[in-house]
């Protein structure tokens, strides 16, 4: 929508003005950054507990093994992935000058030379690595809090502060969460993470992760762990912090991304054993290890087949071959990456996070703007808050986010019975017209416009009615500005 | 017998042979109260039950594990849906259920304490009352379910208790749980082999052990995680570091049912099903027996040693006729003391009044004191956040915090209960030391419980305030005391609160009435955090009446078996006395003749209790056998 780079034109004005004002120092340096941070790409934090997956989703995001996923020192120190001419690895320490450090890359992961100094005293790594993926969006690794240094008593702050007004250094953030019962207190610990972001709906996703082990090794596991996601979706307490919910297997994700001819090759011929030696080879992880085979794939060659693929993987992969789904490396590769649930992340972060980019982006230049704003005299702030004021609300995909997030939260008192339409207007399903009117893809221009008329007239009415409580009719008027904004625009997003 | 019986193990066999014996002997010596006594301990014998709760967090295993151990598949399995109801299995000739319900919500929360409502329902239906997407009727809530079977593991009296996944090891559900473990004999703790412990579970454990130290740890669906060995050795770390002794069992629950299926006994034993079932007969259930057989053996020594004393009593007075008059003075009055031990003026039985008093006192002013902080702790979370958006994540907050306190409350119950049962039962042995005044060979309590031979979850106390030693065996139940006097007095199991229901559940259960609360149209946020905070006072003020009706009627239980236990006890003191003075009557009536035929009888006597003896020694093994 055309309103979006006229949104940043505006903010970055602002930073600008703001900037100008503030006497050299930390501040000025803080606002500076984030004024050279607006015109780059998003920046989206995965977070979430220790083991619940994070590195090897990132790996399977950008599509090669990069980021460390055993326990070494590295997977303790926050690691940012961003798009650079050449291969790079600098550290940023808590103090001091950055350094650029050595690494290397034999097979699999980076392994990066942290040159003697201490993981604590290390603020965070960049990697700078060319690849397609990274383009419109930088992913920052995280170490994750440990789930046994969890204090159980912070039981007694364990609720969530639905407003974030701090800044903080993502944009947006992936939290990663195990299948974990929605009544347990620790259910919500997976959207804590201070240092990246606190959760709110209108910038963080949920990922299901390692959905593979819903069922515990079971064919069928994909399916189960789209139901469980399905049911987090709608649990109110999700709703409040994330703005959806996607299952991914994944290391199943990893692997197809990264799939090794050899590995196939392997594959292929475990696949090509007698019937009852195969089951018995599947029936266990230990007996895939060790079992007697004659097939000539040896228990050292298994064992590492095993680590990469998980028991379902193996077990999903064999069963493709066998039954002739694939005979290529390419066709396994791809078939692995689709049932991981990875397309479906990649459509979300696409729709929630990339094409809001501006939006976002534009959200943090404000949010630091107030923060700067606080630390003035009164009638310079004065004079700022009320720019700062004018801006947001004339900021037609603010209100949109911010309405999203009143619905969320509870405070906008939509009817139950709108809410799923609401939403999807306002585009949590994509923010494309059709997207947003929830019309097949085929759809036509003329079609887009009619369900654009029809409502624009239905939620105009809603608006008008005297009936309506007042700040439910100033949700209406959003709603009617979102449907003005597809006609003006035809059938563009 | 009924059909029920199970099966005597030979240990079992030893016990009910020592007993019938020992029972008979009472019979002939005069003594029918002690016969009485010893027929309420067979009672025991006949039905030994071991209940075993099944805890774990969400999704780890527990049900496949619970269907697994009976061979059939009553507890629900499923990927996303967890376990809301206890459901315990027992044995029995023919499968049959029932489903015990609550009483209806009522506005009278007495009602609430009544006892459940049972239900036979079909087997293949059990499923159905156990998930948590349950609905029943809204008048009628689950308490539990209940499944006989005639699975081969149950039939040495084990019942296992699959407890609620529900909400994980920090929600309510398992604060219930927890409640539960003074009762049990051990506790399955189930965890899966993908990570080694969190912090919830490691906090379950520790708590668990004071209650019931005998835990053992199923490490499940190693079939899946291939790192599960490196898993256990994790584990087993933490566990040593927290001074908790016991084995981790890596067992998998879908190995064992395709084992079963396809007869794979090769299958079987890498799912770790054949050493799991050996454990749990050897460890729970031949502990539960060594612990039966002790107390058994302490009570039948108890009897022998009445009965011997006066077969000694009288072979003396045979031998020293001069000395009977004298003796008999000292008899009649020691039988006067012993009246007075009997009476409402003894010195135990103020102990008992005066320290049931303050039992009660103590455990109101605990739970008080809780519940101060739970206010305190709820004003200030109301400060930071807004009822009509949290209120989703603050009722379970302070459901949890509520079941936790009452809980701890109940264990602080438990505890001063054991206390004062101990207090009293000193100072009956004391007064009933100064009623000793014949030099008589008794049995050392203590004798039978070597340090080597008393299984795990027992301690031996013994009060070094008296001559002759009291023996305080605290069983791993910790529903039971064992004490053993001197003058081989007295020996028997206190059933201290073991009869006492856990009543917290309905406590527990009681609902935040005013649901209205969040449809509430007021606006303005100080309204909604006053209301609230109304609201969970008025929460918070039933809980407490219910949970302190519950300690009362607790300490009531424990006072009235005490007083009954004692007067009891006491009852057979005069007896025995009266014993001794029936021979000695009988040695003053009996002329020079029939002396020697006499003593021949009385020495034949006297062997027949060595015999007896003998028999119960047979039932606990000695050091070094």
């Amino acid at each position: 929508m055309s309103t979006d780079t006229a949104l940043t034109t505006e903010v970055n004005a602002l930073l600008d003005r703001v900037l100008a004002q503030l006497p050299p120092g930390p501040q000025q340096a803080s606002l500076s950054d984030i004024r050279d941070r607006l015109d780059e790409p998003l920046r989206v934090a995965i977070a979430g507990k220790v083991k619940a997956g994070k590195s090897t989703l990132l790996n399977a995001l950008v599509g090669e093994q990069l980021a460390p996923t055993d326990e070494g020192e590295c997977t303790k120190i926050v690691t940012w992935y961003r798009n650079g001419h050449t291969y790079r690895v600098e550290m940023q320490p808590h103090e001091g000058e950055p350094r650029q450090l050595r690494f290397n890359r034999d097979d699999g992961a980076i392994e990066i030379d942290l040159g003697g100094a201490d993981a604590d005293s290390v603020e965070r790594l960049v990697v700078d690595w060319p690849s397609p993926q990274l383009e419109r969006i930088t992913l920052i690794d995280t170490p994750g809090v440990g789930s046994l240094s969890t204090d159980v008593s912070a039981r007694t702050t364990a609720f969530l502060t639905p407003e974030d007004d701090r800044v903080t250094p993502a944009d947006a953030v992936v939290y990663l969460m195990k299948h974990v019962h929605s009544g347990d207190l620790g259910f919500l610990e997976a959207f804590h993470d201070e240092e990246v972001s606190q959760a709110t709906p209108v910038n963080a996703i949920a990922v299901l992760s390692r959905a593979d082990e819903v069922a515990a090794g079971r064919l069928d596991a994909m399916e189960s762990a789209i139901r469980i996601a399905e049911r987090y979706r709608t649990d109110p307490k999700v709703r409040r912090v994330a703005q959806t919910v996607v299952p991914v297997a994944g290391l199943l994700a990893e692997t197809g991304s990264t799939l090794r001819q050899d590995e196939f090759q392997a594959l292929q011929a475990l696949a090509g054993a007698p019937d009852d030696e195969r089951h018995r080879l599947l029936i266990s992880a230990d007996r895939f290890v060790n079992a007697d085979t004659t097939t000539g794939v040896t228990s050292v060659e298994r064992e590492p087949l095993l680590k990469r693929f998980g028991l379902f993987g193996v077990r999903l992969a064999i069963g493709l071959v066998v039954d002739g789904t694939v005979n290529s490396a390419s066709a396994l590769a791809d078939r692995l990456v689709a049932h991981s649930g990875l397309p479906e992340l990649r459509a979300a972060l696409l729709s929630q996070f990339a094409d809001r980019r501006d939006v976002l982006k534009a959200r943090t230049g404000l949010l630091a703007l107030t923060a700067a704003v606080r630390t003035m005299t009164p009638d310079v702030a004065d004079e700022l808050n009320g720019e700062i004021e004018r801006v947001t609300a004339s900021a037609h995909d603010f209100n949109e986010l911010r309405l999203l997030n009143a619905i969320r939260t509870g405070i906008a008192p939509v009817k139950d019975k709108d809410v799923a339409d609401i939403e999807r207007l306002l585009g949590t399903s994509g923010t494309s017209a059709i997207a947003r009117l929830g019309l097949p893809a085929d759809a036509d221009d003329a079609q887009v416009a009619q369900a654009a008329h029809e409502a624009l007239a239905r939620w105009q009415q809603r608006a008008e009615s005297p009936m309506t409580a007042p700040d439910l009719a100033g949700a209406y008027r959003v709603l009617v500005r979102t449907c003005e904004g597809i006609l003006t625009a035809g059938t563009g997003a | 017998m009924t059909d029920n019986t199970p099966k005597r193990s030979p240990l079992g066999v030893r016990m009910n042979v020592a007993l019938s014996t020992t029972r008979d002997l009472a019979e002939t010596h005069n003594r029918p109260d002690l016969a009485e006594r010893l027929t309420e301990s067979e009672r025991h014998l006949d039905d030994p039950l071991f209940h075993v709760l099944v805890v774990g967090e969400f999704k780890q295993g527990k049900s496949s594990l619970v269907n697994a151990l009976v061979g059939r598949e009553v507890c629900p399995v499923d990927d996303d849906i967890a376990t809301a109801v206890p459901t315990v299995l027992k044995h029995g000739p023919d499968p049959t259920a029932a489903v015990l319900y609550r009483p209806p919500e009522s506005a009278d929360p007495e009602a609430a304490t009544a006892d459940p409502v049972r239900e036979p329902v079909a087997v293949e239906s059990v499923a159905e009352f156990v998930i948590e997407s349950v609905k029943p009727p809204a008048d009628r809530r689950i308490h539990s379910v209940e499944l006989v079977l005639p699975a081969p593991l149950l039939e040495s009296g084990l019942v296992l208790v699959d407890t609620p996944g529900v909400g994980g090891l920090g929600s309510m559900h398992s604060t219930v749980t927890m409640g539960a473990l003074p009762m049990a004999e051990a506790v399955l703790f189930v965890s899966d082999a993908s990570q080694e412990f969190t912090q919830p579970e490691i906090d379950f454990m520790e708590s668990a052990r004071s209650m019931c130290p005998n835990i053992v740890v199923l490490l499940t669906k190693t079939d899946f995680y291939p790192a599960w060995r490196k898993v256990k050795a994790l584990d087993e770390a933490h566990l040593e570091r927290l001074g908790i002794e016991t084995e981790i069992i890596p067992v998998s629950s879908t190995l064992h049912a395709i084992a079963q299926e396809t007869g794979d006994e090769e299958l079987d034993g890498e799912s770790g099903f054949p050493a799991m079932q050996e454990h749990l007969l050897t460890r729970i259930v031949g502990q539960a027996e060594t612990l039966s057989a002790v107390k058994l053996s302490s009570d039948l020594n108890g009897v022998l040693d009445q009965l011997k004393s006066a077969l000694q009593t009288h072979k003396q007075a045979l031998n020293k006729p001069e000395g009977v008059e004298a003796k008999r003075s000292e008899f009649v009055a020691a039988k006067q003391r012993a009246e007075e031990l009997r009476s409402r003026a003894a010195k135990w039985q103020q102990t008992l009044q005066d320290g049931t008093a303050d039992l009660n006192a103590e455990v109101d002013h605990d739970l008080r004191a809780r519940f101060r902080k739970i206010n305190q702790s709820v004003d200030e979370v109301l400060e930071t956040i807004d009822p009509a958006t949290a209120w989703d994540e603050f009722e379970p907050w302070l459901y949890q915090r509520v079941a936790e306190d009452v809980v701890n409350n109940y264990r602080y119950l438990q505890l001063q209960a054991r206390e004062l049962t101990e207090r009293v039962a000193e100072h009956f042995a004391l007064e009933q030391a100064d009623l000793q005044l014949i030099d008589l060979e008794v049995s050392d309590p203590t004798e039978g419980l070597s340090r080597s031979d008393v299984a795990a979850g027992l301690e031996l106390k013994e009060e070094g305030a008296l001559d002759r030693k009291v023996a305080v065996v605290r069983g791993g139940v910790m529903g039971s005391l064992v004490v053993s006097f001197p003058m081989g007095m007295a020996a028997a199991v206190l059933p201290v609160l073991a009869s006492a229901s856990v009543v917290l559940a309905p406590v527990l259960m009681v609902g935040f009435g005013v649901k209205a609360f969040r449809d509430n149209k007021t606006k303005a946020l100080v309204q909604r955090r006053m209301q609230a905070r109304t609201t969970q006072r008025k929460y918070m003020d039933e809980a407490q009446f219910l949970a302190n009706k519950d300690a009362r009627a607790a300490a009531r239980l424990t006072q009235r078996e005490l007083r009954d236990f004692f007067t009891t006890r006491a009852k057979e003191q005069s007896a025995a006395i009266d014993e001794h003075l029936a021979a000695l009557n009988t040695v003053l009536q009996t002329d020079q003749k029939t002396v020697k035929q006499q003593l021949a009888k009385v020495n034949n006597q006297l062997k027949a209790i060595n015999t007896a003896r003998g028999q119960v020694d047979m039932m606990t093994p000695k050091a070094g056998s």
